[in-house]
């Protein structure tokens, strides 16, 4: 059997100038090398150059990748990061608040502070807590919604109310990836978020750019396992169907989308010996596991989905989100508080762990975390409620690393946490500070589409300027 | 004919542009102007005789572009059916045209194709995607239409009966309006057609919450897929860039303000089928048995009477009447530029809660409305998921498209720069939908027509004459050919609007039978093919990849499937932290195959299917690496292979012949010289290195015996390990198949091993079995599992029949792998085997394999001991019968290897072989 024909282009000087421009933006990261060059030079004739090769931004990028963890339901932001001394000392008082009595109800969580900072953070959060001098606490979001599905749109893809494409997807289309044997944005999704998949579609944008979803478990990557009895059966059907392929373009000159095709198979063939290795936590030391807090031979747990996070970012991948927990089962708690207790049981830990463990393999600096909520919980119901219902008008979304400042709190909420008094960050202006940490102009990442140009930001957006180191 | 080439491209090429195609001078927008009757330019070339291709070849003198040869005729049959049908055809029908590939045969297979359903469902699903079909609502909830279905089956229907298109968008728009003022025998038909309207996105939790946000994906719809025009952008400002005013866009917005838009359900679901359609005719009414007519009016009077006589209906009232009044305060103060903003998040709260209330009161008659709909069903009617009048009114302008500000009040009708021969004129008590629905499809509507042609040249080409085909706007892009785009435009409505008409225009050009091949001196000037001189290889889109596997591999079912197997409506349950979800297998085409928005349907999606959410003007056609692992491991493509395999082995046992055949049926052409040789050597190789791994992998020396029991009395262990069993209950030993035996009674007898058991993927259960005829279900007659924890493994009952048993293990989570069931009749002695190899379970039974499950998951080691005869320890589900010389190994003993054997291992080898047939290039492309 002969190898696998070598593609020899008649574009050699454009190919040249291409690589050398993909080598100078992939540094010394690009370990396979030998695929990644196929591939980006085979696609690199498709539309002038591979939709995931890696582009420059349009500002210096503080942040390489991006790992967003999404508290889904709607984390309280009064009884986490934003103490109001002044609801607890009201508890049970009543305030006329938008135009009707509502009872004000304290924070059940005991507060400490914490850091140099001297932050109080309740004791939903201990562990976290202790990494709070490395965060940028903002307190003063804002969302456009008050339901969870428009309002998780928004915190997504900008607006509450059409599918428009990620801001995974937007950030993928702008930079690209280094690693092409991995997808360029990926999501850990145990359970579907609300708005299912529109929340990590490339909408309008090319379909690369959309996020693979990975199921924690046995099987992450769908169809990535072969059938077949030894990984022999499955080189020699490749190697065959290159041979047919090839026979096939010999007699079908300059159509690079036929390249681009038997190279996706040779990208497919690298992720099912890359993805395994990245996903297996097991070479990870005992201390490390031990930190997450992932037992042996979970593949599933929040504190494996984070582990993982870190090992994709690791290996090139340019966004991560991971979810908790899903539309079901999550911070939404209108019942009890207590409910928070759950949920933060779960991901404190590992939350902690990942930006500390970031942090001491000097990752931090060049990985932006960004643990957001769609919005906060409100300080007032009827008396004596012991949940809390949405509220979308202050909450509190906390970055680390990638080029934040470390321990800054930015922005307040008003003695309630009801409204914001300073510094609003609207949702808006949070995509687009993170759009500018990981090197791209929120009013130049543009997509014409339908005869106009499209941004994640709309017409809107400011970057905070005020938390950046 | 070289010489003449560059004669003309001297000639002409220097006598700058023709005048067919000439700009005319007015100032007006292109596509503003009315469509010109325009002749076909003189052909200079001498190639060009059709119309098409007289305006095509003028395009290639001016661009000194030449053309490449004609498509060969096996390269044509094929593209005809991709194009026309969606589906590959088979050998015969291949071979019959190269038989024969004449102009005369070429238009009469032309003709038999268009005249078959499977061009309804191929062009139709076109339209769908420009609808936006879905069979779900969206918003949060994402709850089900069931009667979506009609609509889908409309339009296939329609494509497939050639509708003249004009009457297509008619009924689109008004059909229910029209079969109201006509209730004829296309009564049914027509409301149903506004399902195209009805399909509107729906947003959040509540019944039509945000009827804004609904009416703006009806205009953005119409507009893309009718207008060619981005309208939804003025809802909230005048048009950048076109000549739509915010004005105009309320114009077009009061018109389905006035419109009915029917609701399945939402997380707080009120009584939905109140809101769908009945397709009845007051004369099919009046047909009806008087006392079914009167039961369900009677129920819809009890309905409305329940309703009112609610306490809380009182309450709702005086809730309503306070919410009115602070609109009327935040607008009044929003007048005198006052922005209350406490106001206005107290209006949004009071209109959540009003909605809560409705719905609770809906709620409060839903089974009196299952009632009514049993009755409905019960008398042959059937409701449809389409468009009703309301109350007639026209729409203010909402400023920065905030409802909440609304300005002046504009009268109903089309944006006024396209109002060709004035504006609509709408009586008294209409909607306007009808008035709006006979402009769209009037002759004199400059972009219908323009529009409705060049999506039509797009499904043929690849591209559009216009390649923003959703924008015929000022911001567009203007068409490569405006004469041919014209001249087609005229062809369509002066054919009685017949589409067909077109295709068989464009088909018999020589243009759309051009190879798909290259030229370099064409491809320096023109490499993206603007001037088509040449044909854009295809590849084939999803559902043409998944239809064609399941049609090469003889699985497809070419019926119309029914009702999806949604859950019943009355048990639905559906909110927004648990939407609806589901994904329906089905062998059927994939137009058929049940979309939603919330969760896109996995296949379609990987293979840039259409976005269920807007209308998709063109799909997207990537080589993703997620594509590329569907191709290579996926169950599907995986199945697809195996049947085809076994089709191939047992339709032809002469295996040169069989490669023949097989390349004819997947690749519809004869081999290559030395094809069948090398694909003869791959087969050979494969199975040549299946049988190594299979040696390899349980390496016959490795194999151990664990434990072993003959039963001589006691459960002593002779492995060598002396894990000796305990008796548990009263067994008893009688006369088995080698010596002695143990006999269970099934009431809590059962052997336990004590021996916990880690055997990895690769052992070997062996035992002698006699059931006895009563067996408690799912009786184990040997396993280690725990019940629901999905550890260990077993071979036990398979629950309702009582002489079929399964074999199964655990892979963590609440998942188990479990092989068919196989059958071991009462009283009688069977030698049974479980064995597992890395990749698969199987069942033996006296020697031969009974069943079998391919998984590549590990088994999950129990924590509890190996028994024999007891199924979970707590429910005591005890094996009745004999047992016998039970063996356990770690490996998988020779004997079971082998009889994996021959047959199997050629079945793989042709698998693959087939699997390389359905994923090549060849079979994914279309020249």
């Amino acid at each position: 059997m002969s190898q696998p024909v070598s593609h020899d282009g008649s574009h050699a000087g454009s190919r040249r100038d291409f690589l050398r421009q993909a080598a100078a933006l992939t540094g010394a990261t690009c370990v396979s090398a030998g695929a990644f060059r196929n591939d980006l030079l085979q696609a690199a004739r498709q539309e002038g150059g591979h939709p995931l090769a890696p582009r420059r931004g349009h500002v210096a990028a503080r942040a390489r990748n991006l790992i967003i963890v999404n508290l889904t339901g709607g984390l309280s932001h009064i009884d986490s990061f934003d103490y109001k001394p002044k609801l607890q000392a009201d508890h049970g008082k009543t305030i006329d608040w938008r135009g009707r009595p509502f009872f004000l109800n304290a924070s059940p969580f005991r507060f400490r502070r914490y850091g140099e900072l001297g932050l109080p953070v309740s004791e939903l959060f201990p562990h976290l807590a202790n990494q709070v001098d490395k965060l940028a606490v903002i307190r003063s979001m804002v969302n456009d919604h008050i339901s969870h599905g428009q309002a998780t749109l928004a915190m997504h893809c900008g607006l509450t109310t059409i599918p428009m494409p990620s801001i995974g997807s937007w950030i993928s289309y702008g930079l690209g990836t280094s690693e092409p044997n991995l997808p360029p944005f990926v999501v850990l999704a145990a359970a579907l978020p609300y708005m299912g998949n529109q929340v990590w579609d490339a909408s309008f944008l090319p379909a690369h750019h959309t996020g693979t979803h990975l199921v924690p478990g046995e099987n992450p990557v769908p169809n990535l396992k072969s059938p077949l009895p030894a990984v022999s059966l499955g080189q020699l059907e490749q190697l065959m169907l290159s041979r047919i392929n090839e026979r096939h373009a010999r007699d079908r000159q300059q159509d690079p989308r036929l390249r681009a095709r038997m190279s996706s198979f040779r990208t497919a063939a690298g992720m099912m010996q890359l993805a395994p290795r990245v996903l297996d936590v097991s070479g990870e030391t005992r201390g490390t596991l031990n930190h997450f807090g992932v037992a042996n031979g979970d593949q599933r747990s929040i504190a494996w989905q984070l582990l993982a996070a870190r090992r994709l970012v690791e290996h090139g991948v340019r966004v991560v989100e991971v979810v908790h927990t899903g539309s079901g089962a999550n911070w939404d708690s209108h019942g009890d508080m207590q409910q928070h207790r759950l949920r933060a049981r779960d991901i404190d830990r590992p939350l902690a762990a990942l930006v500390a463990d970031l942090d001491m393999r000097g990752l931090l600096d060049e990985t932006l975390v960004a643990i957001c909520t769609e919005f906060g919980r409100s300080p007032a119901g009827t008396e004596n409620e012991k949940g809390r219902n949405h509220h979308n008008s202050a909450f509190t979304c906390l970055l680390a690393g990638g080029g934040t400042r470390r321990g800054t709190v930015h922005g307040e909420s008003d003695v309630y946490g009801n409204v914001v008094a300073t510094d609003e960050v609207h949702v808006h202006d949070l995509h687009a500070t993170i759009l500018h940490l990981m090197g791209l102009d929120h009013e130049l990442l543009t997509y014409r589409f339908g005869g106009r140009d499209f941004r994640l930001t709309d017409v809107h957006g400011r970057v905070v300027h005020e938390i950046l180191a | 004919m070289r010489l003449a080439w560059w004669f003309v491209l001297l000639v002409c090429g220097a006598a700058g542009p023709l005048q067919a195609d000439d700009p005319a001078v007015d100032a007006e927008h292109w596509s503003f102007r009315p469509i010109r009757a325009v002749e076909p330019p003189v052909d200079l070339t001498g190639w060009a005789v059709h119309p098409i291709d007289r305006f095509i070849a003028s395009g290639w003198t001016r661009q000194r572009v030449r053309p490449v040869q004609a498509a060969a005729p096996r390269d044509l049959v094929r593209r005809l059916f991709d194009d026309l049908h969606g589906l590959p055809p088979d050998w015969q029908q291949v071979a019959a045209f190269l038989e024969d590939p004449s102009e005369p045969a070429y238009r009469r297979l032309i003709d038999r194709l268009l005249d078959m359903p499977a061009y309804g469902e191929r062009w139709g699903r076109h339209w769908l995607d420009l609808a936006r079909y879905a069979d779900t609502q969206g918003g949060s909830v994402d709850c089900p239409i069931p009667s979506a279905r009609l609509y889908r089956d409309y339009v296939i229907d329609a494509y497939t009966a050639d509708k003249p298109y004009d009457e297509f968008i008619r009924e689109q728009i008004a059909g229910d309006i029209i079969a109201r003022g006509k209730p004829d025998a296309r009564f049914r038909e027509r409301v149903i057609a506004t399902g195209f309207l009805a399909l509107s996105i729906r947003n959040g939790i509540f019944k039509h919450y945000h009827p804004e946000l609904i009416i703006e994906d009806t205009i953005d719809t119409i507009g893309r897929s009718i207008l060619g025009m981005t309208i939804g952008c003025s809802r909230c400002h005048d048009h950048k860039f076109e000549p739509i005013s915010t004005a105009d866009y309320y114009r077009l917005y009061g018109i389905f303000s006035s419109s009915r838009y029917p609701f399945s359900g939402s997380e707080l679901p009120g009584f939905s089928a109140g809101e769908t359609v009945l397709l009845v005719t007051p004369a099919q009414w009046a047909a009806l048995p008087v006392e079914r007519r009167q039961g369900m009016e009677n129920l819809m009077a009890t309905i409305n009477r329940t309703i009112a006589a609610d306490p809380a209906q009182q309450a709702l009232a005086t809730k309503r009447q306070r919410l009115d009044s602070d609109m009327r305060r935040y607008r009044e103060l929003r007048s005198r530029g006052d922005v209350d903003v406490a106001l206005r998040t107290s209006i949004d709260d009071q209109d959540i809660r009003i909605r809560e209330e409705i719905a609770k009161l809906d709620n409060g008659v839903r089974t009196i409305w299952n009632d009514l709909k049993g009755n409905e069903r019960a008398a042959g009617l059937e409701r449809a998921y389409a468009m009703r009048e309301a109350t007639a009114a026209d729409a203010a302008i909402q400023a920065g498209g905030d409802p909440f500000d609304p300005g002046k009040v504009v009268p109903r009708g089309v944006p006024s720069r396209l109002a060709w021969g004035g504006q609509l004129k709408i009586p008294e008590g209409q909607s306007g939908r009808l008035q709006l629905a006979r402009w769209l499809s009037s002759p004199e509507n400059r972009l219908t027509p323009r529009v409705a042609i060049n999506y039509i040249w797009q499904f043929h080409f690849g591209k559009g004459i216009v390649t923003t085909p959703d924008d015929f706007g000022i911001e567009g892009e203007p068409p490569t050919h405006p004469g041919l785009l014209d001249w087609l435009a005229r062809q369509l409505v002066d054919h009685q609007w017949s589409v067909k008409h077109v295709h068989r225009l464009i088909l018999s050009s020589k243009t759309w039978r051009l190879a798909a091949m290259n030229r370099d001196d064409s491809f320096a000037t023109d490499p993206a093919n603007r001037w088509y001189w040449r044909r854009d290889r295809r590849r084939r889109d999803a559902e043409s990849i998944r239809d064609g596997m399941l049609q090469v591999a003889g699985t497809l079912e070419r019926s119309r499937p029914g009702v999806h197997p949604f859950p019943p409506e009355a048990n639905w349950q559906f909110s927004q932290h648990g939407p609806f979800k589901g994904v329906y297998e089905s062998k059927h085409r994939s137009v058929y195959l049940m979309t939603q928005r919330l969760q896109r349907h996995p296949f379609l999606t990987l293979f840039d299917g259409p976005d269920t959410s807007r209308s998709t003007v063109k799909r997207k056609s990537t080589a993703k690496a997620l594509q590329g692992l569907y191709l290579r491991n996926s169950s599907f493509v995986q199945e697809q292979s195996q049947v085809l395999a076994r089709r191939l082995i047992s339709g032809e046992p002469d295996r040169r012949k069989r490669v023949q055949r097989a390349i004819r049926r997947a690749w519809l052409r004869e081999p290559h010289d030395g094809e069948v040789d090398a694909c003869l050597a791959y087969v050979d190789d494969y199975a040549t290195r299946w049988k190594q791994a299979a040696d390899g992998r349980s390496g016959g020396a490795a194999v151990k015996l664990v434990l072993e029991y003959h039963f001589e009395g006691d459960a002593r262990d002779s492995s060598g390990g002396n894990h000796h069993g305990t008796l548990v209950g009263n067994p008893t030993f009688v006369d088995g198949q080698a010596g002695r035996c143990v006999s269970l009674d099934g009431d809590g007898d059962y052997v336990d091993s004590g021996l916990k058991l880690d055997l990895g993927d690769a052992f070997a259960v062996e035992c002698f079995v006699r059931p006895a005829p009563e067996q408690a279900l799912y009786a184990d007659i040997f396993g280690n599992h725990l019940g629901g924890n999905s550890r260990g493994f077993v071979l036990q009952q398979a629950g309702r029949k009582t002489n079929q048993f399964t074999a199964s293990f655990g892979i963590g989570g609440e998942a188990w792998v479990i092989s068919d069931p196989v059958t071991l009749q009462a009283g009688r002695w069977y030698q049974v085997a479980m064995v597992r190899t890395p990749r698969a379970l199987q069942v033996f039974v006296d020697g031969k394999l009974g069943a079998e499950i391919a998984s590549t998951a590990s088994v999950r080691p129990s924590e509890l001991p190996f028994r024999i005869g007891l199924g979970i320890t707590l429910l005591k589900r005890c094996f009745s019968g004999e047992i016998d010389e039970l063996k356990v190994y770690r490996g998988v003993p020779p004997r079971y290897r082998k009889l994996l054997g021959a047959e199997q291992i050629e079945l793989a080898a042709w698998a693959s072989f087939s699997r390389l047939l359905l994923t090549a290039n060849e079979f994914l492309y279309v020249d």
